[in-house]
């Protein structure tokens, strides 16, 4: 297990972070990890945010800067003062104007704002979803040579929006002076966020079909997540990094899902095929689509050969880039995340380890 | 001049909800040709131009009417911008097609009608649900005579707008809450114009009462959140009913006639139809559930081969754009009016009159 990286005690005004994204599943334990780090956090809240819901509300390194990233009004005023940005912000409801808003546009606002308050360094969350689905033979490591996907429309919202969004950073990073950290977490799990999209597809709410039980999952426990974007700001990696984020040990497919489901409620009864066997029904499903249908058949999203092939491809996962320039490396394994996401302690006071 | 069917250069300012259905149409149109694209947010206009494959992108509507130069273009902002691009378009010389409502007021209309006609060019608002297959069918029902003399029409919407989306958002006010209307303005034009399809005597109402209500309090967004409007003209019932409330989420509509009445669903189309049967008075209602029965069924069916094969709801939208661009085309009229979009904001404006207020 790795403490994380800490400021010098000594530090006069350590460096403040600026976190967006900072209420989400992920941001909450960013911002509460930066603070035990000994870093000053201002997190970004919408406007309409009950402030006395924010766990770290009273801890005297936390600001709060009341904005909505979609406009560009308060940003710059927001960003004044700060070292570095680390963006988690991304919408992942709604439709896709929606999703493009909340994390396009949103990314495109800051990088502005940026410019303007004379930020030039960036931690940005990334995804896994942005690797083309298929670019990496099965079985192999996908790593961080993997290609990013040439055909985003084949694919679902979610990853269209994630691939505009890094390309956009991308491009702000070009310019000199500046200094950009890509981190791409895998699947990223915690408490009450155990039951997810790559244990199979829904059919119905109480069925679902699995492509396989020996796939390796990339897991990443949110708390391991959230330590890798600490190391990233604290340690600054050399500019235009990008690093795969999973935890050691990953678990199959079929040893996930039968740990996790006793500790989630309603979870589906899922029908299971074998990889070759669910990959066979969608190439056909897709042949019919395309040669009788026009392709206006619209299937549920993992039921399309190109989604399918970003869910459910067995392939193995590296975090070595991760621990290298990162300094990281998780501190939790696989079992012992279980038991964390059943204890219920409140973010602030959960263990550093 | 003969009809000139190369394809119609066409220009779109806006990229957010509605214009993927506009771009959709316009990419696999071989009516038209998308010569650019506009949003004021260059990462949103950029992809759009990718994803539909415009020719180019821009991140100013005047820019790209001066360089584009379309012969069409589609107005698909907030509402509340949409009288300034129209303006702009028309002078530019380039017909347009706006999503509803086209102007806030009618006055507003009006003025942009006028510098249409001025000009000598198209102005239409998207009055897309016209063209919807139960709307079709609901028509076919009056035409046949199977309903007698249409005495009453309800046109009935419920969506959950309060539940989340855009319309709810507390974080980033939409524009559509400042409509005169609030959020209900950006929907009212369907009810009004469908109402209307079926009972055009109600555009000019000779009494009329609209309950405007807010039953899911206030929350600093929401003026209201439902409508119980009530129109009579010349012995004609229209009543334009909008619902936050209530499920199932529908778009229905209710035509009565002095002989039997007929009900269709535009968001689970179906068709139900109550009329004489030459089985006698005892035996046509029994007949009449039989045939919904069955006809139920069907839809069922044919509802669910649809949503696979993605015919949505907005099908409506791209046989209205079709009839637009084949009149554009061969010289034709356009496939709907001045008159239609004046009575359909006239009609918005006196819903709100004080005095029709209850």
């Amino acid at each position: 297990m790795s403490a994380l990286p800490a400021v010098e005690a000594d530090a006069a005004a350590p460096p403040v972070v600026l976190v967006t994204g900072s209420t989400g599943f992920l941001g909450k334990q960013v911002v509460a990890a930066a603070l035990r780090a000994g870093l000053r956090v201002r997190t970004v809240v919408r406007p309409g945010t009950d402030l006395a819901s924010l766990p770290w509300r009273d801890h005297p390194l936390a600001e709060v800067a009341r904005v909505d990233l979609r406009r560009r009004a308060g940003l710059a005023e927001a960003l004044e003062g700060c070292d570095t940005v680390v963006h988690l912000a991304a919408t992942k409801t709604g439709d896709f104007a929606a999703r493009f808003a909340g994390t396009v546009v949103a990314t495109e606002n800051l990088l502005a704002a940026m410019d303007t308050a004379g930020v030039r360094r960036l931690v940005h969350c990334s995804s896994f979803s942005v690797y083309e689905s298929g670019g990496t033979p099965r079985h192999a490591v996908l790593d961080e040579s993997a290609p990013v996907e040439r055909a985003p429309a084949a694919r679902d919202d979610y990853a269209q929006v994630k691939i505009v969004q890094e390309r956009l950073v991308r491009e702000w990073a070009a310019a000199e002076g500046r200094e950009l950290t890509v981190l791409r977490p895998g699947l990223i799990y915690g408490p009450g966020e155990l039951w997810h999209s790559l244990l199979g597809v829904e059919v119905l709410p109480s069925l679902w079909l699995g492509a396989g039980l020996r796939t390796t999952l990339p897991m990443a426990w949110v708390e391991n997540v959230a330590d890798a974007f600490v190391c990233a700001t604290v340690q600054r990696p050399l500019a235009d990094a990008t690093v795969n984020l999973v935890d050691d040990r990953l678990p199959s497919i079929g040893r996930y899902a039968r740990a996790v489901r006793p500790l989630v409620d309603g979870t589906p009864h899922i029908v299971q095929l074998s990889y070759p066997g669910a990959r066979g029904l969608v190439s056909l499903a897709a042949t019919v689509n395309q040669r009788w249908l026009g392709g206006r058949l619209k299937l549920p999203g993992g039921l399309s050969p190109s989604p399918f092939e970003a869910r459910f491809r067995p392939l193995r996962y590296s975090n070595q880039a991760a621990k290298d320039l990162l300094g990281w490396s998780p501190r939790y394994e696989f079992p012992e995340t279980l038991q964390r996401a059943t204890a219920a302690a409140p973010v602030l006071e959960r263990s550093g380890g | 001049m003969p009809p000139d069917r190369s394809p119609v250069p066409v220009g779109v300012v806006g990229t957010g909800g509605i214009a993927k259905e506009h771009l959709a149409y316009l990419q696999g149109s071989p009516r038209t040709r998308l010569v650019g694209v506009a949003d004021l947010s260059p990462a949103a206009s950029r992809h759009a131009a990718e994803r539909w494959g415009a020719d180019a992108w821009y991140t100013s509507h005047t820019e790209m009417l001066a360089t584009a130069r379309p012969v069409v273009t589609h107005v698909l902002t907030p509402p509340n911008t949409h009288s300034d691009i129209v303006a702009d378009a028309l002078r530019a010389g380039s017909h347009v097609i706006c999503e509803k409502p086209l102007a806030a007021t009618g006055e507003e209309l009006r003025t942009l009608l006028a510098l249409a006609q001025d000009k000598g060019l198209w102005l239409l608002e998207d009055q897309n649900y016209r063209w919807n297959d139960p709307v079709l069918q609901l028509q076919e029902q009056v035409r046949s005579g199977r309903l007698g003399q249409v005495r009453d029409v309800e046109v009935r919407m419920a969506l959950r707008l309060r539940d989340g989306g855009a319309f709810a958002d507390p974080h980033l006010r939409s524009p559509a809450h400042d409509l005169p209307a609030g959020v209900l303005h950006d929907l009212l034009p369907h009810l009004v114009y469908l109402g209307l399809l079926f009972a055009p005597q109600a555009a000019h109402p000779e009494r009329m009462s609209s309950h405007w209500s807010n039953h899911g309090g206030e929350d600093g967004l929401w003026r209201w959140d439902d409508l119980d409007a009530t129109l009579i003209a010349q012995g004609v019932h229209l009543r334009i009913r909008f619902s936050s409330q209530t499920r199932p989420e529908a778009l229905a509509l209710t035509v009565r006639g002095d002989q039997g009445e007929a009900t269709v669903d535009l968001f689970q189309p179906h068709l139900l139809v109550r009329s004489p049967r030459p089985v006698g008075k005892e035996l046509t209602p029994i007949v009449d559930h039989v045939v919904n029965g069955a006809g139920l069924a069907r839809s069922g069916v044919r509802n669910l081969v649809q949503k696979l094969l993605q015919h949505s709801p907005y099908h409506g939208m791209h046989r209205f754009l079709d009839a637009t661009y084949a009149a554009l085309q061969t010289g034709g009229e356009p496939p709907l009016t001045p008159q239609d979009m004046d009575d359909t904001a006239r009609l918005v404006d006196l819903m709100l009159l004080p005095e029709n207020q209850r």
